[in-house]
């Protein structure tokens, strides 16, 4: 009986957790949409707003990888990397096939989306057979190898069709027609089609993937083989088939949310989804609580937002930003809070304990 | 002539890189964490060698040991401050932590020396040295570093086999809580271990900014990330392993800049200790860990 | 000798520990019984400060060394061979005796001969690594290890664990042999028969409470003690 009540907690307590979820995202875009309008919020800010949504996303998607799979990703910006250049190329392919601005983004993030899966797929059937700092180390080593391919790529579009060259322009061979990626200057003249109304739009797409996923079948058994891989092998959930998916679900996410971030200006260079960047990611997704949603979002909105907001002490804003990185780390992770932590928990569950006794003897 | 210079200019980087990789195989092998912040203290003891002998005008040598021990002393602080804390969180919470060290060097060392980028020069004193009538030019640099490799290889392997500290190393590596029971200081020895690998990136940094003399706040990042490759390459917690790794790398990356292309080298030396751990996903020279239910 | 007073320890929120007292008076071998998970280990490792107690004292030889680093206890004459030996498996079996003197190393060499004859097998496997040694050999390697710190008093964790019965006799003679060398003993197992036939005194441990003790002949006799962990 006690253990149906539970169940109905936990099932209470998940879709309060999703509820809250949605809602947080779609009251900061009111709020935020209203502010902009009456041109409360300036420049600087609003035009991050864009970026913000791509990183939110980006950090939903590694949460995947590391809140909910357990394993710890240093490429994750390589995905995005995909998505990125694979949405600019087929924007641009499509500019006179598609005149809706909306619906070109639309296949585009599909297309980032796919490609990066692909991507996804191909590195992670090797890489889920390793295990915690190795494949930390492979992950951040095709995350290095996708950022030097791209930047070596060189792809042009003209009546004929699609060029594709790895040593420059000129060898494509192409008369006339539009360069779309030049090598190391990255994409060029890319149509700016992102807005923050596309970006809050993707974020909710992230964040239904992801929470419906979680709460699938596959998604508990996913939890089961972070919680206990090899006690999760040995009743039968089949390790690398899950892992798999949530790796490629967590690409796909990436690569969309390159896309957005991509579509949001002029040009692009590869050199920008390097691992810096899949650092930033994962501290977006460590101080916002491993497998906390809600934690995320916000982490990511703060940290991101935090350079900026030091703008005016600006040589030491970075130094200020590593020094409340280690601090939050030192401060939620030392032993020392944690036997604070465990004292009050103790406490309270004492308590509750004895207000649960005291019921049951009213009963 | 050209594919021995290159081979020659091959195993002189990888010596580098083994030196650098040693101090983070060190370290992952006690404290089992890896220290992002390491290449930064590469970047750390080459500033300070830098200043030594621009503003001080003190001889290389001389500066070179001022450097080690400023990054001994760096090493141990930050294993205490920020790393000893952490000692039973997660390995991810360390990690994060050890990128923030990374980033507070980084920015302080912006603070300090600036954004443009320094020329260091030479530390060694003697010519380049041609061999068949100047058809091979051997730098000076190269052979000091190989050499420097060769006898930080050698020292390192009699310390922790021959020294009571260095054995009492292993056991901690190896197992905490019973080198704990044994009476040896497990705290003292992972600050040891800190101090060895940082005097050493120390090292490091002067000879790769001998060959490469442009120094700026992020000169250590990509080599650090390269050399930790080259560790995971060889065996992460051995020291042979390591300096394998790093020469096979150092060797690589020179190979493919010269035969393949010069923008993919990165991408070839990634590709290949991704192709070694598919294969053998210890390294090169690791031991086999079996995990323990 | 060693007297334990009235510890609670907690691993997190789970109370494993409650209010402990026990003692170990000079030349015994005292022995804790239990099931598994009763909480002997955790004694143990209370003991040798590699987990911290919530309350109470642990006094050595007349010194409270509750608050004592584990490292530091070996130089008070204080050893403990951990459940499962944890030798050093990458060491060679000398390197591992070499450690048990790590505080002493001007004892390494009579260490080494004194341990070396009451264990010859170990002798002839002096420069293996510790890895490739049987299950009983590196038993007898643990216990020669903590031996080379010359303990006045020595914890042992499990030593019959994963032995055959041979095996298991051998060693509870050598434990004998060394407590009528003069070494007091703290013997924590789960072959109650066994440890209680050598044991001058014994505490039974159950879910991380002294449930009963007294002496080894009293508890081997109590109808209690039989049923639940002679086999009726």
């Amino acid at each position: 009986m006690s253990r149906i009540n539970s169940k109905i907690r936990n099932l209470n307590k998940f879709t309060l957790t999703n509820i809250e979820s949605y809602s947080i995202v779609i009251v900061a875009y009111i709020v935020i949409s209203l502010l902009n309008n009456f041109g409360k919020i300036n420049n600087s800010i609003s035009g991050q707003l864009v970026p913000i949504c791509a990183y939110i996303v980006m950090a939903i998607s590694l949460n995947l990888t590391v809140g909910f799979l357990g394993e710890l990703s240093l490429g994750h910006a390589g995905f995005m990397s995909v998505g990125a250049f694979a949405g600019v190329i087929t924007a641009s392919c499509l500019q006179d096939v598609i005149p809706s601005d909306i619906l070109r983004l639309i296949v585009s993030i599909i297309s980032g989306g796919i490609f990066a899966g692909i991507a996804g797929l191909i590195i992670g059937i090797p890489v889920l057979r390793l295990r915690g700092d190795y494949l930390a180390i492979v992950t951040l080593a095709f995350g290095e190898i996708i950022k030097n391919i791209i930047n070596c790529l060189y792809v042009g579009i003209d009546t004929s069709g699609l060029h594709i060259g790895m040593t420059s322009i000129e060898a494509l061979g192409m008369t006339n027609g539009r360069i779309i990626l030049n090598g190391p200057q990255g994409a060029v003249g890319i149509t700016k089609l992102s807005s923050f109304t596309a970006g809050v739009i993707l974020i909710i797409f992230a964040l239904f993937v992801v929470l419906n996923f979680v709460n699938s079948k596959t998604g508990r058994a996913v939890t089961a083989i972070r919680d206990n891989a090899i006690a999760a092998e040995s009743v039968g959930i089949g390790l690398t088939r899950y892992k798999l998916t949530a790796f490629i679900v967590s690409a796909v996410l990436a690569g969309m949310a390159g896309v957005l971030y991509a579509m949001n200006f002029s040009s692009i260079v590869a050199k920008k989804f390097d691992f810096n960047t899949s650092i930033l990611i994962l501290v977006f997704v460590v101080l916002g609580g491993m497998g906390n949603i809600v934690g995320t979002i916000i982490a990511t909105t703060v940290l991101y937002m935090l350079p900026e907001l030091l703008r005016e002490y600006a040589d030491y804003r970075m130094l200020i930003y590593a020094i409340v990185l280690i601090l939050v780390m030192l401060l939620t992770n030392s032993e020392k809070t944690k036997q604070i932590k465990e004292q009050i928990m103790l406490k309270l569950t004492r308590n509750k304990k004895y207000e649960e006794r005291e019921g049951g003897n009213n009963v | 002539m050209t594919f021995i210079s290159n081979l020659i200019s091959g195993i002189s980087l990888g010596s580098v890189y083994a030196i650098i990789a040693l101090g983070y195989t060190m370290v992952y092998g006690i404290a089992k964490m890896l220290n992002f912040a390491h290449g930064d203290v590469i970047m750390v003891g080459a500033y300070i060698s830098f200043c030594a002998s621009t503003y001080l005008h003190l001889p290389p040598i001389v500066s070179i040991v001022i450097a080690m021990i400023v990054c001994t002393i760096l090493g141990i602080v930050i294993e205490g401050l920020a790393y000893r804390p952490l000692r039973r969180a997660s390995s991810l919470a360390v990690l994060i932590t050890a990128i923030g060290v990374s980033y507070f060097l980084q920015n302080a060392a912006l603070l300090i020396w600036g954004s443009t980028p320094m020329t260091f020069s030479s530390v060694v004193g003697f010519d380049s040295i041609p061999l068949f009538d100047g058809g091979l030019i051997v730098t000076s640099e190269s052979i000091v570093t190989v050499i420097a490799c060769i006898i930080i290889m050698i020292c390192l392997t009699l310390f922790t086999q021959k020294t009571r500290i260095g054995k009492g190393m292993r056991a901690v590596s190896e197992d905490k809580d019973a080198a704990e029971l044994m009476g040896i200081n497990v705290n003292v020895t992972i600050s040891i271990t800190f101090a060895i690998g940082s005097a050493l990136a120390a090292i490091a940094g002067v000879l790769l900014c001998s060959a490469y003399p442009i120094l700026t706040p992020t000169t250590g990042s990509m080599p650090g990330i390269k050399a930790f490759t080259a560790a995971v390459f060889g065996g992460i917690g051995s020291i042979p392993g390591a300096m394998l790794g790093g020469i096979l790398l150092g060797i690589i990356e020179i190979f493919s800049k010269s035969y393949i292309s010069t923008e993919l080298s990165d991408a070839i030396v990634f590709a290949v200790l991704i192709l070694v751990l598919l294969i053998k996903p210890t390294g090169l020279l690791g031991k086999k860990m079996t995990e323990k239910v | 000798m060693l007297k334990v007073d009235n510890i609670n320890v907690y691993y997190g929120q789970i109370h494993t520990l409650r209010d402990i007292s026990l003692e170990v008076k000079n030349g015994e071998v005292v022995a804790l019984i239990g099931a598994n998970g009763a909480g002997k280990t955790t004694t143990l490792r209370t003991i040798s400060g590699l987990l911290r107690s919530k309350t109470g004292s642990i006094t050595l030889m007349d010194e409270d060394i509750s608050h004592t680093e584990a490292h530091k206890l070996v130089s008070k004459g204080l050893a403990h061979v951990p459940e499962g030996r944890h030798v050093f498996l990458q060491m060679t079996v000398q390197e591992n005796l070499e450690m048990g003197a790590y505080t002493n190393p001007s004892n390494i060499k009579n260490g080494i001969e004194d341990v070396f004859e009451r264990f010859p097998r170990l002798k002839h496997r002096k420069d293996q690594i510790a890895g490739t040694l049987s299950g009983g050999e590196q038993q007898m390697l643990a216990m020669g290890r903590a031996l080379m710190s010359k303990p006045k008093i020595l914890m042992l964790d499990e030593p019959s664990m994963g032995l055959s019965p041979i095996l298991v006799q051998q060693i509870f003679d050598i434990i004998k042999e060394l407590n009528q060398a003069g070494t007091t003993i703290l013997l924590v197992e789960q072959n109650a028969e066994m440890a209680l036939r050598i044991a001058d005194r014994a505490y039974v441990l159950e879910s991380g409470i002294i449930k009963l003790s007294g002496t080894g002949q009293e508890l081997a006799n109590s109808d209690e003690i039989r049923k639940a962990y002679l086999g009726g």
